[in-house]
């Protein structure tokens, strides 16, 4: 038992240690407290694992001393940006802190026996197992249909894990409900605007008490990952000072996504595009930001697919539509990424267009696939607003606050926030709901139905605008104007 | 910067002053002088919603907890499976044997360990040797099929392959390269809503040994 707590421990240490090391590397993080220190830890920790170990993967080195290299090499790019002495000083003041941290999650994940899982799990888990042996034989990776519809993120993610001998690292989930706790928290109180204390304390014991956000960040499988890693792509692009020497985690979070769930390269692509129109692009720096995640996002995309389309054609399969559309829309974000400032420059781009055109998408999932359009419409009412999908009564508050900033709320200033945040969310709930039609098979009924289970994706960055929004009209600034 | 309403109107309403003349004393408003007064308290009245949302959310939790066909506990593997076996009861899991072994009286099921089979997880470590007769070979395909689970079936062992699944008729196409080692039925939510569960060889058309 020792054994086991320990080296799930040293997999969560490592990973932290890790997104420590990325967050030293950064200068803007310096004056964070510790508890967004450790929650941007998780997040650059988990990208940086996950690009670590596909290269090893892919390489064929399966030796557990590679959850080390991690740590190592992120460090080594603290060294660089930072100088040896402020980097190791900082990172090894905090060892004490993530060991404890790390012991702690393990034990309480396996005290509380944290961790749910569906068959979903089990694919990936095997996924893992395989990718830790170095075989190609796993369940995921045995056909090009898995290898595309199960990308190999997550598992990458529980190699360690397989390596110890366990079913899956549950310290992880514990992590990651912390990180997008402390992370939503904070960012509700950098903003320009803070949101009143009462507010966000409001918030998470919103998000908090509902079991669908224990469910999904301690299940296995790549939800809260997605969330947290969305969440933080949202706050480096609208926080940092647009220079792209400091970019490197948002890039790593960036091509993670890419590779944790199928839709996301349409997710990314929605969101970075929708930022090409905003007027935060504009800047120059900030441009340049969106313009290198798009290339990213791209180079991933094109990594991934095109080994699914070697599959295809290695296993003597004719190509799925989707792999071919997804292989060419990860070579269209490269393409917009290299044109972004003729975009940005004449407004092609049109500010809240997306969601027109994804509005129009699913007018031809209605007409085209009536039944289908149909039956995914009720499932996806009931699972939200009919208790079907586990949430309580998230979705309904969620649904009014958004709408209700949407539509009394004015933005005479334009500067696009939380509006163009909402937008977002709008769009991109009707994307998921358009692949409805691409996967070619309708929504369903239950907690475990892809479509709800992806809308956590959105829940963290929905809470951040209806927070933003309070901040930005509440009586605590005229309060504080002393009248 | 996002405005409720002009600033200055908001200065005076917190001074305790007169927001609008119109306003003092006229026991109806207009739809306007409501829409006004409205945006001017959103913010609050959304911190009052999320405050209202997080108590009947409390609330709720319990039954949206007991209601959710998520659950948590679902540790497969290692020592930890009695506890798991033992906190879920043995009752539903060994109902569902019950039902198998009726299904199925010639097939030698053997659970193992015993106490070790959560309600989830159905080992049949001697199946596949003890039960399939026709070759099993690289590319031999296993369907599983059940009856009556109301969430779908699903298996695992990091020595089969998958290859493909269909969840309206709840069949899962296995390729294995072998068959020796232990097998593994993972099925959703089962409990004694099993009815019934079919392992056969694929094509149905030419299977050389049904189970079922």
């Amino acid at each position: 038992m020792l054994v086991d707590v320990s080296y799930e421990a040293l997999t969560t240490f490592c990973l932290l240690i890790a997104g420590l090391a990325l967050v030293v590397s950064i200068p803007l993080h310096d004056a964070l407290h510790k508890s967004v220190v450790w929650a941007w830890s998780t997040a650059y920790g988990i990208s940086a694992t996950v690009a670590t170990f596909s290269v090893t993967s892919l390489a064929g080195i399966n030796r557990p001393w590679i959850i080390f290299l991690p740590p190592v090499l992120a460090t080594s790019v603290a060294i660089k940006r930072r100088g040896a002495t402020a980097a190791a000083h900082r990172i090894v003041r905090e060892v004490p802190s993530v060991l404890v941290l790390s012991l702690m999650l393990t034990l309480i994940a396996r005290t509380l026996r944290l961790g749910s899982y569906t068959g979903d799990s089990f694919q990936l888990i095997a996924s893992a197992r395989a990718l830790a042996q170095n075989r190609r034989a796993g369940p995921a990776i045995a056909s090009p249909f898995n290898f595309e519809e199960f990308p190999p993120g997550y598992s990458i993610l529980q190699i360690p894990a397989a390596w110890g001998g366990h079913t899956a690292n549950h310290g992880l989930g514990l992590a990651l409900a912390l990180a997008l706790i402390a992370l939503l928290g904070h960012a509700l109180r950098a903003a320009q605007r803070p949101t009143p204390h009462i507010a966000v304390g409001a918030i998470l014991a919103v998000l908090m008490s509902s079991h669908f956000f224990w469910v999904m960040t301690t299940y296995i499988n790549s939800h809260a990952v997605v969330a947290l890693l969305l969440l933080g792509t949202y706050l480096r692009l609208t926080s940092t000072q647009g220079r792209i020497r400091d970019e490197l985690p948002t890039l790593l979070m960036v091509a993670s996504l890419v590779v944790l769930r199928v839709e996301n390269l349409l997710l990314v692509a929605l969101f970075l595009m929708s930022r090409v129109g905003t007027g935060a692009s504009r800047e120059i720096g900030r441009l340049r930001t969106i313009r290198a995640l798009l290339a990213a996002a791209g180079a991933t995309g094109l990594a991934h697919q095109g080994t699914v389309l070697f599959f295809y054609q290695a296993s003597g399969q004719s190509p799925s539509r989707s792999a071919l559309g997804l292989f060419l829309l990860a070579f269209g974000l490269i393409l917009v990424a290299l044109i972004a400032p003729l975009l940005a420059g004449l407004r092609l781009v049109p500010i809240r267009g997306e969601v027109w055109v994804l509005l129009g998408f699913n007018v031809v999932y209605a007409l085209h696939e009536t039944a289908g359009f149909i039956a995914s419409s009720v499932a996806t009412a009931q699972n939200l607003l009919g208790w079907k999908g586990g949430w309580g009564i998230l979705p309904p508050l969620v649904i009014a606050l958004t709408l209700a900033v949407l539509l009394f709320m004015r933005d005479p200033e334009g500067s696009g926030e939380p509006q163009a945040l909402i937008t977002f969310l709008l769009a991109a709930f009707l994307l998921l709901f358009f692949t409805g039609y691409l996967r070619e098979k309708p929504f369903r009924v239950g907690v475990g139905d892809s479509m709800n289970r992806q809308l956590f994706h959105l829940l963290p960055l929905a809470l951040l605008a209806i927070g933003r929004a309070i901040g930005q009209g509440s009586l605590d600034r005229y309060r504080k104007m002393r009248l | 910067m996002i405005e409720f309403l002009n600033d200055n109107a908001r200065l005076r309403l917190l001074r305790g002053k007169v927001v609008q003349p119109q306003f003092q004393g006229r026991p109806r408003l207009s739809h306007r002088q409501f829409t006004s007064r409205t945006r001017l308290l959103l913010p609050e009245l959304m911190i009052g919603a999320l405050l209202a949302g997080a108590v009947i959310s409390f609330m709720v939790l319990p039954f949206v907890a007991s209601e959710s066909s998520f659950r948590f506990v679902r540790r497969v593997g290692g020592a930890d499976d009695a506890a798991i076996t033992a906190s879920y009861g043995f009752t539903r899991r060994y109902d569902f044997y019950i039902e198998l072994s009726k299904r199925h009286p010639d097939a030698e099921y053997i659970i193992y360990p015993a106490e070790a089979a959560s309600q989830y997880l159905l080992e049949l470590p001697a199946f596949a040797k003890a039960k399939l007769a026709c070759p099993a070979d690289e590319g031999t395909q296993l369907w599983v099929q059940a009856f009556g689970v109301p969430a779908p079936i699903s298996r695992i062992d990091s020595s089969f392959a998958w290859d493909g699944k269909d969840r309206n008729d709840r069949k899962y196409r296995i390729r294995s390269g072998d068959f020796s080692n232990r097998f593994l039925v993972l099925l959703g939510d089962a409990g004694i809503d099993v009815i019934g569960i079919n392992l056969f060889t694929s094509p149905p058309s030419q299977r050389c040994n049904d189970v079922s």
